[in-house]
């Protein structure tokens, strides 16, 4: 988490805008204008065919229709070659809603595989021999059937160049999204595919095995950062938005009816001063939200926010929550002034912070990591990220995964640009890796997808 | 024909046409319907009064001479855009060449005609908005526009594509990285 302001679109628009709404053109302006329309010549209107064309005396008329004609349909001939190479595969509804829960070692199987490092598989293709090896991935998710999905991004820097792949173990299935660069994707208990994107403008779009919708957010699908499907089918969209407003920081569309989180009226936490953002919130799939903030964690059961229990003092700045299928919930923070880090678990026993003294890596230092979080069933806390996109304020490198047991930090994937960490129903834990952003950490060898398994691993590296 | 300060909108196409074959009192009411708003375009971009309007002097009369190759009158607004941010980036790099050589000269009177933020808005924000205005100048032309026609006039994702004659994706991707350049520049003005 940053202590700087962040820039918002009011703001910005309102610099921009200045003194220039009362501004108007001087008419001397006007009247130079004025004075070259009356003695500036014009250029010539050159139709086509230009006269200096130099090939146009190769050509009778005739001659040049056909070679139109010839020209159109060997045009059309290698267009419909294109198109059919990138037509998207339509998925038959019907699939979507049907397919029987498999598991992703069952999907894992069908893959080429090697192993990476003790404990990690490499997928290299799928079912169908697609490769995945350097395949740019941006984000994992699991449908209900236990299928993963992923979003890949042939280039991040370069337009329309995202797909999205079902991995099967028959074979993957793949839809291009036209649209491009892609942010986050999750996929609702119907199957049905969410996706952030910078464009349309609408910034979020919906895909039903057949065809994309847009919906319009309530901001700006810049600051739009993920996207969640809870069980009951609710979209939930957090937005990196300026505190302290955290009703305006998360999204909820239900019935097609987008709906902001309430204010938070306690007492004890409006005495805090507390500044949210949107990692400071985890969302579990029945629905709750959990938000720990100002000193204090804070639920939200689908109608209220209730305080629940103070957990730091309010010097510290706090990091991102994420909690785990068995209720198990971290959440990483910094001093405000010393910058120590600290880690605090809640489970049923209670609180547990740690400190560096602990171990914690400097790499949680890097704010990349210190803002993606996973705690798979067993409470076990997976950080992962690439690097900061500001080598001068921050660590800039890619660290692959950390994980951390409560007693052992293991480190995963060292080197690789990890984007996005999914638990599956299983266990096991994929990773989502590209090639990295900047010179510093471009490495586009270790670019792809990679399944962990913990239990295999050996112990801490 | 209307003129918006989100942009220029629905140009006769008759106005057009009459003034590329050389009707001069048609392109006169053509400018004086369109010449504000593209003065205060050129304005938020530059931050600098006599380069805007210089810059915007400079669109017209070139558009005006360029008129007759346009071929189809119906995108005579994003032409006309588009002729106004190239207006835009040669002040831009002359106003840098000039900035060079006056330097030894110019004392107090260096910002004169620089845009000036809300004068009428004071308090605590007042650094906040020069903090931002100075990172915003430090961005390059194409940067500049792109944020100004999204967040000050809000136009489009295409339309903006139109006037830089880059794909929608392109325009997309760009935008976003010149808002992520000037957040860093925003970030080093933050730094004590």
């Amino acid at each position: 988490m940053t202590t700087r302001r962040p820039l918002t679109d009011a703001e910005l628009a309102g610099v921009l805008r200045g003194e220039s709404e009362a501004k108007s053109l001087p008419s001397s302006v006007f009247a130079s204008v004025h004075s070259a329309t009356q003695t500036q010549p014009q250029h010539t209107r050159h139709w086509w065919p230009a006269p200096k064309w130099r090939f146009q005396s190769m050509f009778s008329a005739s001659k040049f229709v056909v070679a139109g004609v010839i020209v159109a349909l060997l045009g059309g001939f290698l267009l419909t070659g294109v198109l059919r190479t990138q037509d998207v595969e339509p998925m038959p509804a019907a699939s979507i809603t049907t397919s029987e829960p498999t598991s992703a070692a069952d999907v894992v199987s069908a893959f080429v595989t090697e192993e990476f490092e003790p404990g990690v598989m490499r997928v290299l293709s799928d079912g169908a021999g697609h490769d995945l090896a350097g395949a740019q991935l941006v984000d994992i998710a699991f449908g209900p059937d236990g299928t993963p999905w992923v979003l890949q991004s042939q280039s991040p820097w370069e337009e329309a160049s995202v797909e999205v792949l079902k991995l099967g173990s028959e074979g993957s299935q793949r839809f291009e999204n036209a649209y491009g660069l892609g942010g986050d994707i999750a996929v609702a208990p119907n199957g049905q595919l969410w996706a952030l994107n910078l464009v349309p403008e609408s910034g979020l779009q919906s895909f039903d095995g057949a065809s994309w919708k847009d919906h319009e957010l309530p901001f700006s699908q810049f600051d739009a950062r993920t996207v969640d499907v809870t069980a009951d089918g609710t979209v939930w969209v957090k937005r990196e938005a300026q505190a302290p407003i955290p009703n305006r920081s998360v999204a909820r569309l239900v019935d097609g009816t987008w709906t902001f989180l309430p204010e938070i009226d306690d007492p004890a936490w409006l005495e805090t001063s507390a500044q949210v953002y949107w990692d400071d919130l985890a969302v579990t799939p029945d629905g709750t939200a959990s938000l720990v903030a100002g000193g204090g964690l804070l639920q939200f059961d689908g109608e209220a926010w209730e305080y629940q229990e103070p957990v730091a003092d309010r010097e510290r700045l706090m990091g991102a929550t994420a909690i785990g299928p068995d209720g198990t919930l971290w959440f990483y923070m910094q001093e405000r002034r010393s910058r120590e880090r600290h880690l605090a678990r809640r489970d049923e026993d209670g609180w547990t912070i740690y400190s560096a003294d602990d171990g914690i890596p400097t790499l949680m230092g890097n704010q990349v990591f210190a803002g993606r979080l996973a705690v798979d069933g067993g409470g076990t806390l997976w950080a992962f990220g690439h690097e900061y996109y500001e080598p001068e304020v921050a660590v800039s490198e890619c660290g692959g995964v950390l994980s951390f047991d409560g007693t052992t930090w293991t480190q995963y994937l060292k080197g690789a640009c990890v984007n996005h960490v999914t638990i599956a129903a299983d266990g096991s834990v994929w990773a989502a890796a590209h090639a990295g952003n900047s010179d510093e950490t471009l490495n586009p060898a270790l670019a792809g997808l990679y399944v962990i398994h913990p239990e295999r691993s050996g112990g801490p590296s | 024909m209307t003129a918006t300060t989100s942009g220029v909108e629905g140009t006769s196409a008759g106005l057009v046409e009459r003034a590329a074959h050389g009707d001069g009192d048609a392109f006169d009411v053509i400018a004086r319907a369109l010449g504000d708003a593209l003065y205060r375009r050129a304005l938020a971009i530059l931050r600098h009064e006599s380069d805007a309007q210089d810059a915007t002097q400079d669109a017209l009369i070139r558009a005006w001479r360029e008129l007759p190759r346009l071929n189809d009158s119906s995108r005579f607004d994003a032409w006309l855009d588009r002729i106004l941010v190239n207006a835009c980036r040669d002040r831009l790099r002359r106003r840098g060449r000039q900035q060079l050589r006056e330097i030894q000269l110019a004392v107090d009177g260096r910002d004169a005609g620089r845009l000036k933020t809300h004068a009428s808005d004071s308090g605590p924000d007042d650094g906040r908005r020069v903090a931002i205005e100075d990172a915003f100048r430090r961005l390059d032309i194409d940067d500049r526009t792109l944020l100004v026609l999204h967040h000050l006039e809000q136009r489009p994702l295409a339309d903006i594509a139109a006037v830089l004659v880059i794909p929608t994706g392109t325009a997309k991707w760009r935008l976003h990285r010149a808002r992520k350049r000037l957040e860093r520049e925003l970030e080093k003005e933050d730094r004590p």
